[in-house]
C-alpha cells in the first residue's frame, strides 16, 4: 500500500507544483512533503527543471506571416488543392479563394497587357501621338507593306473613308501579315461588360490609354465616319436585325478602348464605343446589349487549311472595309484546339465551342475579334465575304439579355428541333456550348431532339438563368462549374442567341464538309447562309476520317468556318455614361431569335 | 468577466467574422498567437525552419476547417492542438532523418554566432556576466537535447505545461485527454526528463543553472 500511495503523492507533487490540486490533495501533499526528504528533494528537482523549460529563449514568429498564409492559401486556391477545400466549401471561402485566383488572373492579365504594350512599344517611335498613340505604336511595328501596295489598296477599296480615318487615327492601317499562326485574339477594355481576363489586357492597353471622358475620341469619330460611310444601310440593318446592334451615329465618345485583331496583328482596330440607348426604348426586363456594343467574331474552322484561307480572306476584306486602323495582339489562340474547359473560367473567356477536343484529329479553332458595334457592320460583312469565298459559312448573333434564358431556351428547341430526326445519339460531340464572357452559359444544344433541360442549379449558382444542360454534356456542366466560380464582382452576362443556323458548331462544321465555293464572292452581300442541316450527326470515325481529309485539303478550297457573333454590353454603365439617343435603334425592333434564315 | 473568457469571446467573434469570409478577421487572430505557436513548435520539433513551415501550416489548416469549429473549446486551444498533430506528424515523418540547423538553441543564427560574440568581447554592451551566459546557453542546449530525446508524448506535455504555461484543463483539450491523464503524463514526464537530466550531468555533460 505504502508504494503505491507513494506513486500517488509524487504524481500529486508535479500537480501541487502546478497549483492543480485541491484543498485536499495540497494538505495530504504538505504532510507528505514534511515527513519525506526524498519527498523535497523531487520537488525541488521538479520545480528547477519547470524553471529551466520555461527559461528557455523565446522567439517572434517570422515576420510577415500572415501575409505568409495568406499568399500559401493563394498558391493552393491557384492549384486547386485541397488543404483549403473545408474552408472553401463555405460561400465565404469560396469567395475568397476565387478573389485571390481572380485577383491572381487579373493581375497576370494586367501584367501581361502591359507587358505587351512595353514590349510593342520598345523601339517604336511615337509616330502616333495623342490618345491613339499606343495604338498607333502597335500598329507600327506590324509587318509592313510598301507604300505602293497601301495605295493600290486603298484605291481599290469600294468606299473612301479611308483619308477621313488616317487623319483621325494618326495612321494608316497596317497590311496583313500572311501567317495564320500568329492569329491572335484581343478583346478591349469595355468597363463593365469586359469582365473577362482578356478585358483586363485589353483595358490596360486600349481604354486606359485612350479613354478619355473629356475629350471625343479620334477613333469614336472614325468609327462614326466608317459606320456612316462604309457601312451601308443593307450592313447595318441587316446588323441591327442579326446582333441587335444600334444604328451608327449614336457614339458616345470616349469610352476607352477596344481590341481587335488580325493575322500578324492587324485586322481590326480598337475602339470602344458606346452607344446609347433610350431607356425606354429597351424593352422591360430585357437588358438591351444595344448599348454599351463590342463585337466578338469567332471564327470556326475545320482545320488549318480553312483558317488559313480565311484569315487570309478576312483580313484583306476587313482592311476593305476599313476596320483595320488599329490592333491590339494579345492572344493567340491559332492551331489550338480550343478547349471550352480551359477557355471558360472565372473571367468567361469567350469562347464557342469548337471542334470536340477530345479528338485527336481535331484542328479547330477560335478568333475572336473585337469591334465596336458600328464597324461591325463592316466587319461582318468582310468576314462572311471572306467566308463565302471559301465555303458557305454560317453566321450567329448573341445578345447580351437579361431574358436571355428564355431566348437560350428557344434556341435549344430550335437547334434540338433541327436535328430532332437525327439517328445519331452521340450528343457528346454534338453538343454546342455557347458561353458568354463572363462565363455563364447561354446555351448547350444537343441534337438529341429533346428540349433542353433547364438547370436551376446553374442559375443559383451563377446567379442568372441561363443555361440548359443535357445530362449527357460534360462540357456545359464543366463551363457552368467554372461559372459559378466567377467573382462576385463580375456583372452577371447571359445572353440570349439571336440566331444559330444548324449546324452552328465547329463540331459539325467538321462533320459536314461542305461543298467549296466554287468562285469567290467578293461583294457578296451580307446574307446569312442558309441552315444546312446533315441528315444525322456524325460519327466519331467519321469525323476523324473528315478532318484527316481537311488536313490534306488547299486552302480556300473548302471548310466550313463559323462565325459568331457576340455582343458585348455594360447597360449600366452605358446608361449612366451614354446620352440618349433619338437615332437609337429600339431594341424591340431587333429581336434576337428572329433573324434565323 | 475574468480575462480569459473576454480573450475567448474575442477570438469567438473573430472566428465567426472569418467564417462569414472575413479574411482581416483572421489575419487578426494569426497576429494573435502567431508567436505562441510559432514557439511551440519550435520547441516540438527542434529548429526554426520547421518551426517556420509548421506555424504557416497550422494557421492555413486552421483557416481550413474553421467552419468546421464549433466554439466547443477555445480557439487558441482549437489552434494549438492543430499545431501539435502537424509537429507530431512531422516529426514522425522525418524520424530518421538528421537535422542540421543553421540556428542554435536560442534561435541566433549559428553562423552569426561568432560575429555576435566578437562584438560582445569586444566593447559591445555589457550584460550579464559572459561566464552565466555562457553557462546558461550550454544548459539550454542540454536540456533541448534531453527534450528532443523524450517519448512523444511526454516532450509534447512538458512543452505545453512548462513551455506555453498551458493548465491541464487546457492541456487536456489540446492533446484531446481527460485531466486525470494529463497529471499523470505530465509527471511521468517530469520524471523523465529528471532521469535523463541527471544522467547526463553524471556524465559531465552539463550542468543546470542556478
Amino acid at each position: 500500500m505504502k508504494p503505491d500511495r507513494s506513486d500517488n503523492l509524487e504524481e500529486q507533487l508535479s500537480a501541487y507544483l502546478d497549483g492543480e490540486v485541491t484543498d485536499a490533495e495540497r494538505a495530504e501533499v504538505e504532510a507528505y512533503l514534511a515527513a519525506s526528504e526524498e519527498a523535497r528533494r523531487l520537488l525541488a528537482d521538479l520545480k528547477r527543471n519547470a524553471e529551466w523549460l520555461r527559461s528557455l529563449p523565446r522567439a517572434k514568429a517570422p515576420d510577415g506571416l500572415p501575409e505568409l498564409v495568406a499568399s500559401e492559401l493563394e498558391r493552393r486556391e491557384l492549384l486547386g488543392k485541397e488543404p483549403t477545400a473545408g474552408f472553401a466549401r463555405r460561400p465565404a471561402g469560396r469567395r475568397l479563394g476565387r478573389w485571390l485566383a481572380s485577383a491572381a488572373v487579373i493581375a497576370l492579365a494586367a501584367s501581361a497587357g502591359i507587358l505587351t504594350f512595353t514590349h510593342l512599344r520598345q523601339g517604336a517611335p511615337r509616330s502616333a501621338s495623342g490618345p491613339f498613340g499606343p495604338l498607333a505604336d502597335i500598329r507600327d511595328r506590324s509587318p509592313k507593306v510598301p507604300q505602293e501596295a497601301r495605295r493600290e489598296e486603298t484605291a481599290a477599296a469600294p468606299r473612301e473613308p479611308r483619308t477621313e480615318m488616317k487623319r483621325k487615327t494618326g495612321g494608316p492601317a497596317a497590311p496583313e501579315a500572311a501567317s495564320p499562326q500568329s492569329l491572335v485574339a484581343v478583346t478591349g477594355g469595355a468597363g463593365k461588360a469586359m469582365t473577362h481576363g482578356w478585358a483586363t489586357v485589353g483595358q490596360s492597353s486600349g481604354a486606359g490609354k485612350e479613354g478619355g471622358a473629356s475629350s471625343p475620341s479620334p477613333v469614336d469619330g472614325a468609327a462614326a465616319a466608317l459606320s456612316a460611310e462604309s457601312g451601308p444601310p443593307e450592313a447595318s440593318m441587316r446588323l441591327s436585325k442579326n446582333a441587335s446592334v444600334a444604328t451608327p451615329g449614336t457614339v458616345a465618345p470616349g469610352q476607352g478602348g477596344r481590341g481587335t485583331i488580325g493575322p500578324g496583328g492587324t485586322l481590326g482596330r480598337v475602339t470602344q464605343q458606346t452607344i446609347a440607348a433610350a431607356p425606354e426604348s429597351t424593352p422591360a426586363g430585357r437588358n438591351s446589349g444595344d448599348e454599351n456594343a463590342s463585337f466578338e467574331i469567332k471564327l470556326v474552322y475545320a482545320d488549318e487549311a480553312a483558317k488559313k484561307a480565311a484569315v487570309g480572306l478576312i483580313g484583306q476584306s476587313l482592311r476593305r472595309s476599313q476596320v483595320t486602323q488599329d490592333a491590339v495582339p494579345a492572344r493567340t489562340f491559332a492551331s489550338q484546339p480550343t478547349s471550352p474547359v480551359e477557355d471558360a473560367g472565372h473571367f468567361g473567356a469567350s469562347l464557342t465551342y469548337t471542334i470536340a477536343p477530345s479528338e485527336p484529329d481535331a484542328q479547330g479553332s477560335v478568333i475572336v475579334v473585337d469591334a465596336p458595334a458600328e464597324t461591325a457592320p463592316a466587319i461582318i460583312r468582310a468576314v462572311e465575304e471572306a467566308g463565302t469565298r471559301i465555303a458557305p459559312i454560317s453566321v450567329s448573333a448573341q445578345r447580351r439579355a437579361a431574358s436571355g434564358w428564355p431566348a437560350v431556351q428557344s434556341l435549344g428547341r430550335e437547334y434540338a428541333a433541327a436535328h430532332a430526326a437525327s439517328p445519331n445519339g452521340d450528343t457528346e460531340n454534338g453538343v454546342l456550348s455557347v458561353t458568354s464572357f463572363a462565363g455563364d452559359v447561354a446555351a448547350n444544344i444537343t441534337p438529341s431532339g429533346a428540349t433542353p433541360a433547364h438547370s436551376d442549379d446553374h442559375a443559383a449558382t451563377s446567379g442568372v438563368g441561363v443555361g440548359t444542360a443535357p445530362a449527357s454534356s460534360t462540357s456545359l456542366r464543366e463551363v457552368n462549374t467554372k461559372s459559378a466560380a466567377r467573382p462576385p464582382s463580375l456583372a452577371p452576362c447571359d445572353y440570349a442567341a439571336a440566331s444559330v443556323p444548324a449546324p452552328a458548331t465547329g463540331l459539325v462544321a467538321q462533320s459536314r464538309r461542305l461543298q467549296p465555293v466554287a468562285a469567290a464572292r467578293p461583294n457578296v452581300p451580307l446574307e446569312l447562309a442558309p441552315a444546312e442541316r446533315p441528315a444525322s450527326l456524325p460519327t466519331k470515325r467519321q469525323m476523324r476520317g473528315r478532318a484527316d481529309g481537311a488536313a490534306s485539303r488547299p486552302a480556300g478550297s473548302g471548310g466550313r468556318i463559323q462565325i459568331l457573333i457576340h455582343l458585348l454590353a455594360a447597360p449600366d454603365a452605358a446608361r449612366a455614361k451614354a446620352p440618349t439617343s433619338a437615332t437609337t435603334r429600339p431594341a424591340a425592333s431587333m429581336p434576337a431569335q428572329d433573324v434565323r434564315p | 468577466m475574468s480575462p480569459a473568457a473576454a480573450v475567448a469571446i474575442e477570438d469567438l467573434a473573430l472566428v465567426e467574422q472569418t467564417q462569414q469570409g472575413d479574411m482581416a478577421a483572421f489575419g487578426r487572430l494569426v497576429s494573435k498567437y502567431q508567436d505562441r505557436v510559432y514557439n511551440m513548435c519550435w520547441r516540438l520539433c527542434g529548429n526554426v525552419e520547421d518551426a517556420r513551415d509548421l506555424t504557416q501550416d497550422a494557421f492555413l489548416h486552421a483557416l481550413q476547417a474553421i467552419d468546421r469549429f464549433q466554439g466547443k473549446a477555445g480557439f487558441y486551444t482549437w489552434l494549438f492542438r492543430i499545431a501539435v498533430n502537424l509537429a507530431i506528424s512531422r516529426r514522425r515523418k522525418d524520424r530518421h532523418a538528421v537535422r542540421l540547423s543553421l540556428h542554435d538553441s536560442d534561435g541566433t543564427r549559428l553562423i552569426d554566432s561568432q560575429a555576435s560574440e566578437l562584438v560582445r568581447r569586444t566593447g559591445g554592451p555589457r550584460g550579464a556576466d559572459p561566464s552565466v551566459a555562457l553557462e546558461t546557453r550550454e544548459a539550454h542546449r542540454i536540456l533541448l537535447q534531453v527534450l528532443d530525446e523524450l517519448e512523444e508524448e511526454f516532450r509534447v506535455v512538458l512543452v505545453l505545461r512548462d513551455v506555453e504555461s498551458f493548465d491541464y484543463r487546457e492541456i487536456g483539450q489540446i492533446l484531446a485527454a481527460p485531466p486525470g491523464t494529463v497529471k499523470s503524463r505530465l509527471h511521468r514526464a517530469r520524471m523523465a526528463l529528471r532521469e535523463k537530466l541527471a544522467a547526463r550531468m553524471q556524465s559531465g555533460d552539463g550542468e543546470p543553472p542556478g
